[in-house]
C-alpha cells in the first residue's frame, strides 16, 4: 500500500487537524459530481478511493493500533477525535460508496443533530431524488453554520439549476410579450394617427 | 391525477401542434378500436406524452392519415395509424385507469368507482394479459401508496416516490432502439415526472383535502392539525408556496438536463415545450389563480 500521507500530499507525521484538512479538500475536488458527465470520471473515482482508503489508514493509526488497520473499532476509548466525527467520516464513506442505506442509518442513530448532519442528510436526499427535503436540510445547515462554505456551496448550487431553469422560461416566454406590448401599442398609435390624435409622439 | 402534463399553447409551432393534435386523436382512436367506445372517455394528456415521448426516440415513420372523429364527424382531423407506442400508451392507458377505480374506492372517494370498475375490469384483463409483469409491478408501487398514506406519511417527497415510481415502469418500453445508459435516463426523467405530478396534485388538493378530512401529505409535511384537531393553512400557505415553487422548478431542471443528453429522432418541439415551459406554466397557473394563463387550459 501507497504510503497514506502522500496520498494525501502531505509530509509523514502531520497533525490530525492538517489531515482532516487535505482530506476535505482532495474529496471536495474529485467528488463524482463535478464528473458526472466526464470521461475522466472512472479516474476521479479511484482516486477518491484511494483518498478514502488513505484516510482510513492514517486515522486507524491515530485511533489506536499503529499499523495500517481496516476494522476499526469505535469502541476503541483512546480515540484523539470525537465520537460524532469518527461517524461523519463513516457517512461520507458510504455516500462515496452510493451506499444511501447506510449512510442515512448511521446518520438516524446519531442524537446530536448538528449543521453537518443536516448537510450530509441533505446529499441523501439529494442523491434519492428527494429535492425538497435536500432544500430543507441544506438550508438548515447553512442557517445553523453561516460561515461554512461548504455547506453554503451545496445549497447555492440547487438555487442556481432552479434560477437556470426559470430564467430559461422566462426567456422564452416574457421577450415575446414584450414585443406583443410594443406591437400593441405602435397598432394603437398609428389607428390613432389615422383619426388625428397621436398617443405616443416618438411612433 | 391525470391532466398536467400539457405543452403550453401559446408558445408553440402549428406545426408541432398539428403532431400533438393527431398523437392525440390517435390515440383516442386506438384506445376505441382495442378497449371499446367507452374506453374512450378515460382518454388523458399524460399517456399521450407518452407515446410521443417513446416515438421521438425511435426512428419509426410516422402514418398520418386524415379522418372524421364521433366527436367531430364533418371536419377532418390529422389522426396516427399503426404506431407501436400509440398502442402501448392505450395498454398503459387501461391499466392505469383500472387502478386509479380501485384507488378511489379504497380511499372511499367516490362511490361511482365501485361501479366504474367493474365496467373496466374487462379492458384491464386485456391489458394485463399483454404487460403482466409490468402491471404486477404498477399495482406493488400502488399498495406502497395506499400504506404510506394509511400510515400518514408526513413528507410529500417520500410520499411521491410511489408514484414516481409507477411512471418509471410505465415509460420503460423495452424495444427502443437505445444504450444502456440512454434507458437509465428515460427511467429517471420518467421518475421525476411522476414526482412532479403526485407533488403538484397533493399541492392542487390541499384545500379540498382538508375540508374533506382526507390524507393530504402537505398536511402532516407542514403540521397543520392544531391541538383541537383543526386545520389552519393561512399562516403556513406562503411557506408552503415557496418550498413547492421550489421543488417543482427544480425537479423540471433535473428533468431539462437529462433530456439534453438523449438523442431525440423526432417530437423533440412538443417535448420541449412541455419540459421547458408547459410543465412550469401548469403549476404557475395552479398556484396563481386560473386567470394568469387562459389559453393554456384549453386545447
Amino acid at each position: 500500500m501507497q504510503n497514506p500521507y502522500e496520498v494525501l500530499g502531505l509530509k509523514e507525521g502531520a497533525s490530525i487537524e492538517e489531515v482532516k484538512r487535505a482530506y476535505r479538500e482532495l474529496v471536495k475536488k474529485y467528488h463524482p459530481d463535478q464528473y458526472a458527465d466526464n470521461p475522466l470520471k472512472d479516474l476521479a473515482e479511484e482516486k477518491l478511493r484511494e483518498i478514502n482508503d488513505a484516510y482510513k489508514a492514517i486515522m486507524d493509526g491515530y485511533a489506536g493500533s499503529n499499523n495500517y488497520n481496516h476494522d476499526r473499532s469505535y469502541n476503541s476509548g483512546n480515540t484523539t477525535y470525537s465520537d460524532n466525527e469518527s461517524m461523519y467520516y463513516e457517512v461520507i464513506n458510504a455516500l462515496n460508496r452510493n451506499d444511501l442505506y447506510a449512510a442515512e442509518n448511521i446518520l438516524n442513530n446519531m442524537r446530536d443533530r448538528s449543521a453537518q448532519w443536516y448537510y450530509l442528510y441533505g446529499h441523501i436526499n439529494y442523491r434519492r431524488g428527494r429535492f425538497g427535503e435536500a432544500y430543507n436540510c441544506f438550508r438548515m445547515a447553512v442557517n445553523m453554520d453561516p460561515n461554512n462554505m461548504e455547506y453554503r456551496e451545496a445549497l447555492n448550487n440547487m438555487e442556481m439549476q432552479r434560477g437556470v431553469y426559470q430564467g430559461d422560461v422566462y426567456r422564452r416566454t416574457m421577450n415575446d410579450d414584450c414585443c406583443q406590448t410594443l406591437f400593441t401599442i405602435w397598432a394603437c398609435d398609428t389607428c390613432c394617427e389615422c383619426m388625428g390624435g397621436d398617443m405616443f409622439r416618438c411612433f | 391525477m391525470f391532466g398536467y402534463v400539457k405543452p403550453y399553447k401559446p408558445e408553440m409551432k402549428i406545426k408541432d401542434y398539428d403532431v400533438f393534435k393527431a398523437y392525440y386523436c390517435g390515440l383516442c382512436k386506438e384506445i376505441g378500436r382495442r378497449y371499446g367506445e367507452t374506453s374512450r372517455l378515460t382518454l388523458n394528456y399524460e399517456l399521450t406524452y407518452l407515446a410521443i415521448f417513446l416515438s421521438g426516440l425511435s426512428d419509426e415513420e410516422i402514418d398520418i392519415k386524415l379522418e372524421g372523429c364521433i366527436a367531430n364527424p364533418l371536419k377532418k382531423k390529422p389522426v396516427i395509424k399503426e404506431n407501436p407506442f400509440i398502442m402501448y400508451a392505450a395498454d398503459m392507458n387501461a391499466i392505469l385507469v383500472y387502478y386509479k377505480f380501485i384507488d378511489d374506492k379504497a380511499d372511499g372517494k367516490a362511490t361511482a368507482s365501485s361501479f366504474l370498475e367493474v365496467l373496466f375490469r374487462k379492458q384491464f384483463k386485456k391489458s394485463y394479459k399483454l404487460h403482466t409483469k409490468k402491471a404486477q409491478n404498477i399495482r406493488k408501487h400502488l399498495e406502497t401508496l395506499q400504506n404510506l398514506e394509511k400510515g400518514k406519511c408526513s413528507s410529500v417527497d417520500e410520499s411521491a416516490e410511489p408514484f414516481a415510481n409507477i411512471l418509471r415502469e410505465v415509460f420503460l418500453y423495452e424495444n427502443l432502439d437505445i444504450d444502456e445508459e440512454d434507458y437509465k435516463k428515460v427511467e429517471e426523467i420518467a421518475y421525476h415526472l411522476g414526482r412532479y405530478i403526485y407533488i403538484l396534485d397533493a399541492y392542487n388538493d390541499l384545500k379540498d383535502d382538508i375540508k374533506n378530512g382526507n390524507y393530504n401529505p402537505f398536511i402532516y409535511q407542514y403540521n397543520l392539525i392544531d391541538k383541537d384537531g383543526e386545520i389552519e393553512l393561512n399562516n403556513t400557505l406562503k411557506e408552503i408556496d415557496e418550498w413547492t415553487k421550489f421543488n417543482l422548478t427544480f425537479t423540471l431542471s433535473t428533468i431539462v438536463k437529462l433530456c439534453e443528453q438523449l438523442k431525440f429522432k423526432k417530437n423533440i418541439g412538443i417535448i420541449d415545450n412541455i419540459f421547458r415551459i408547459g410543465l412550469y406554466m401548469e403549476f404557475m397557473r395552479i398556484m396563481e389563480g386560473e386567470k394568469s394563463c387562459r389559453t393554456h387550459t384549453k386545447f
